[in-house]
Order: C-alpha cells, then structure tokens, then sequence
C-alpha cells in the first residue's frame, strides 16, 4: 500500500515536470493529452486522499491550466501563421537557394532608419544648453588691479630654528652624557608620552643625517645609539623603521 | 506673416523635432518613447506623428509603433516609435546594409522557423536546420551576430527567441506568405520542367 502511494506521487511528480517542460516551450503543447492526464488525476485523488498526494494533485491541476492557455495560444498563432508548420519552413529551408531565403526576408523586412551622427540641429540644441548656463565667479580687472604684490613672503617659517635647537640639545646629551653605546628605548625614556615620541622623532633626524650611529644586536633585537661623525649618505646602507606605538601597548 | 503661415511654421518646427527624436536620439536603443514624444511635441503629438508619418511616405519611409508587451497595447504614451523603410529593398542593396546574403539567409531562415514554433523554439533545432545550408561553427557565429544586433535572443534554458528589432522591422505574415510564394515558384518550375521532359 505504502509502495503504490509513493509511486503514485512519483508519478504526479513526473506529470509536474513534463507540463512545467511544456509551459516554458521546451516540449510541444500538444504533446500531452490533457484528458486522459485529469482521468489519471482523478483516480489517484480518488484512491489516496494523505495531504501530500493533494497538494501535489493540486500542483498539477494548476499546471495542467497553464498548458491549456499555452495551447490556446499556440492555436491562435498557428492560425495566424497562415498554417505553416515549422516542418514546412524546415524543408523549404533545405530546398532553397540562399538567395531564395534573403529575397523572402526582403519582402518582410523594413531596416530602421537611424542616424548615428550628430546633427545641426543637435549641435544647435547643445550650443543652446551651453550659453544657458550660468557662468562661474571670475575676478574682475578691478580686483586685479587691487591686489599688491608683497616684498616679503607672506610665511615665515619658525619652526626651523625651534627644530634646530632641540637638536642641538639632543647632539649635546648625547655627547656629553652618553659617549658610549647606549640603549635606544634608554635614551628616549621619558616621562611624558608626547616627550618620548619628540626625542624620537628628533633623533631619527640625527640618524638619517649621519650623526648619530645605530647598532642593532642580532640576537635579542636590543638597538643602540651614539654619537658618531656624519657620514656621506651613499654610505649609509639601510633604513630602519622602529614602532613606537607597538613598544608602549 | 499671417496667422496661417505662423501656425504652419510652428508645425513645421514640431514635425522635425519629431524627426529628429525618432531618427537621431540619443540612447542606446534606436526609436523614441511616447511620452518622450508627449514631452517635447505636447498632448497632440499622436496628430503631429501622424502628419510626420504622411510626409514620409513620399520619400519611402514610415513611422511604426512598437508596444513592449500586448496588455500596453493602445497605451501610446508607453509605446516606442520608430522610423522605417516603408517599401521592400533590393538584393541589390544588401551590399550597403553591412550584412552578407548567408547572414540574411540565416536570419530568414531562423525567423520563419521561430515564427511558426510560437517565437521561441531549440537552439539545437535551428543549428541543425542551417547546418544543412552552412557548416556549424558559420551558423554558431552569424546566429551570434544577430543577437548582438537585436534580432534574436539566446535565453539561458538553451532556447531561442525573437529580438526587439525583429518585432519592429520584421513582418511575420509576409515573411511567411513570402516562404509560401517560394514554394509555388518551385512547383510552378518543376510543372514546367516536367512539361518540357519527353
């Protein structure tokens, strides 16, 4: 009993594909005889009613309902196609001339007619956008006029001597209290955060100038620094880039 | 300039606008959509289309109408406008269209078929209609072509159907009546040869 309702629902679902296989014109819509379908739908409705077999049952109705739509549209274009079956249109295909077949399609076809190229009337319409809008603030001879030029610049940097004093702080600390290697992080230690990162900062100054040395100890990483004479920069062989930010978290 | 000559003017002007519209606007697709029309030309631009489509007639040209789908039908304003050649060309003219006679035969060929198979039909099918006329990779590549330019649409479930320049420049009955014609030119040849036979 169980066997014969599934197959039974396997059945359903093979009417379901078949007509979902004709709607999307993928078969002929006559290829199905939709009476002898519904008399099979309606023994299986009659002999098991479970919910599943419904629905499904359901599901096929409705889809049997497209079809006939489907049917009756392709009436109605078989009637408008002047009775041509496409067998016909498959063996006039293979016994004509290819000139047969374009001079057929000539007396059906009327090309559109487009123009491609811009025209008078278009440039006239653009030109006509163009003076149309609305023109943006330029500086009139009056303002020019107005305007004198200054001897002097208009900024003065100051921060340049500011800089170079701190640097020459830097240089003096270092030569005078640390003649020897001492360690990087040693050196900028400070109390403030924004302090330590000045110290820093000015020093990479010093190390790119050539004047402060810097070793890096391969086996735990450490970084020391001295004084040092400035070297020529061709000499100089790496750049090294310290995170401050990764030291401090 | 008296009243009369004025409004002539005024129509004159309308009339090329529309013109200019169907025949050289800008976008992609070729034609013009109704309500651009309404914009441009006002409420009465179905009389103003209608004066254009007489005066072009003198010159063979025709204005057609295009409706998306058949619930827009009569909806001009969502309707797209055209302009076409009103009377059949010349084999003569195929040369200066861009387009060799295989690939006109191809598309006449395609087009009757899909005509009679409800407008969408196998692409297997069709390829192996025209692999009777043309090898396989000839037809694989003008059936390309043709979707390019619009005359075709390859869908994704392996079928084909027709394009949107087939539905504006192709009249189904007389390419099917002309397919007709070409077979009773073959009978009326074949009576006569037979005739002439001992």
């Amino acid at each position: 009993m169980v066997s014969e309702i599934v197959l039974a629902k396997q059945e359903l679902l093979r009417f379901i594909n078949v007509l979902d296989n004709i709607a999307d014109q993928r078969i002929e819509p006559f290829s199905i005889n939709i009476m002898s379908l519904l008399d099979r739908l309606r023994e299986i409705i009659e002999k098991y009613k479970d919910t599943e077999t419904v629905i499904l049952d359901a599901e096929t109705l409705y889809r049997i309902s497209i079809v006939l739509g489907v049917q009756q549209k392709w009436v109605r274009e078989r009637a408008g196609s002047l009775f041509i079956d496409s067998s016909i249109i498959f063996s006039k295909v293979i016994s004509s001339s290819t000139v047969d077949l374009v001079q057929a399609l000539l007396l059906a076809w009327r090309p559109i007619v487009r123009i491609e190229q811009i025209t008078i009337p278009l440039l006239l319409r653009g030109y006509e956008h163009f003076i149309s809008l609305p023109t943006k603030n330029r500086i009139n001879d009056n303002y020019l006029q107005s305007i004198e030029l200054q001897s002097e610049p208009l900024y003065i940097f100051e921060e340049e001597p500011v800089i170079e004093n701190k640097l020459n702080i830097i240089r003096k600390e270092l030569a005078e209290k640390y003649p020897n290697w001492i360690n990087y992080w040693e050196f900028i230690d400070s109390e403030s955060i924004d302090a330590k990162f000045e110290r820093a900062y000015l020093l990479s100054f010093l190390i790119s100038s050539g004047e402060v040395e810097v070793k890096v100890r391969p086996l735990d990483g450490k970084i020391f620094i001295r004084i040092s004479k400035p070297e020529k920069m061709e000499e100089r062989k790496f750049s090294l880039v310290i995170n401050l930010g990764g030291r401090n978290e | 300039m008296s009243k009369t000559d004025e409004e002539l003017k005024r129509l004159e002007k309308k009339l090329s606008t529309a013109l200019s519209l169907m025949v050289a606007s800008g976008h992609r697709l070729p034609g013009v959509r109704g309500w651009e029309l309404k914009r441009r030309l006002g409420k009465n631009y179905p009389k103003i289309i209608e004066s254009l489509n007489s005066r072009l007639k003198d010159i063979g040209l025709q204005v057609r109408i295009v409706y998306d789908q058949k619930s827009e039908e009569n909806d001009l304003d969502r309707a797209r406008f055209y302009v076409v050649l009103s009377e059949p060309l010349n084999i003569s003219d195929i040369p200066t269209l861009g387009y060799s006679l295989d690939e006109l035969a191809v598309l006449s060929a395609t087009l009757a078929y899909l005509f009679t198979k409800n407008e969408k039909a196998n692409y297997k099918e069709i390829v192996e209609m025209l692999e009777t006329k043309y090898q396989k990779w000839r037809v694989e590549a003008i059936l390309e072509r043709l979707s390019r330019r619009g005359y075709l649409i390859k869908n994704d479930d392996g079928t084909v159907s027709i394009g949107w320049r087939t539905k504006v420049e192709v009249d189904k009955q007389e390419l099917l009546k002309a397919f007709l014609n070409i077979t009773e030119q073959e009978k009326s040849l074949n009576s006569t040869l037979n005739k002439e036979s001992p």
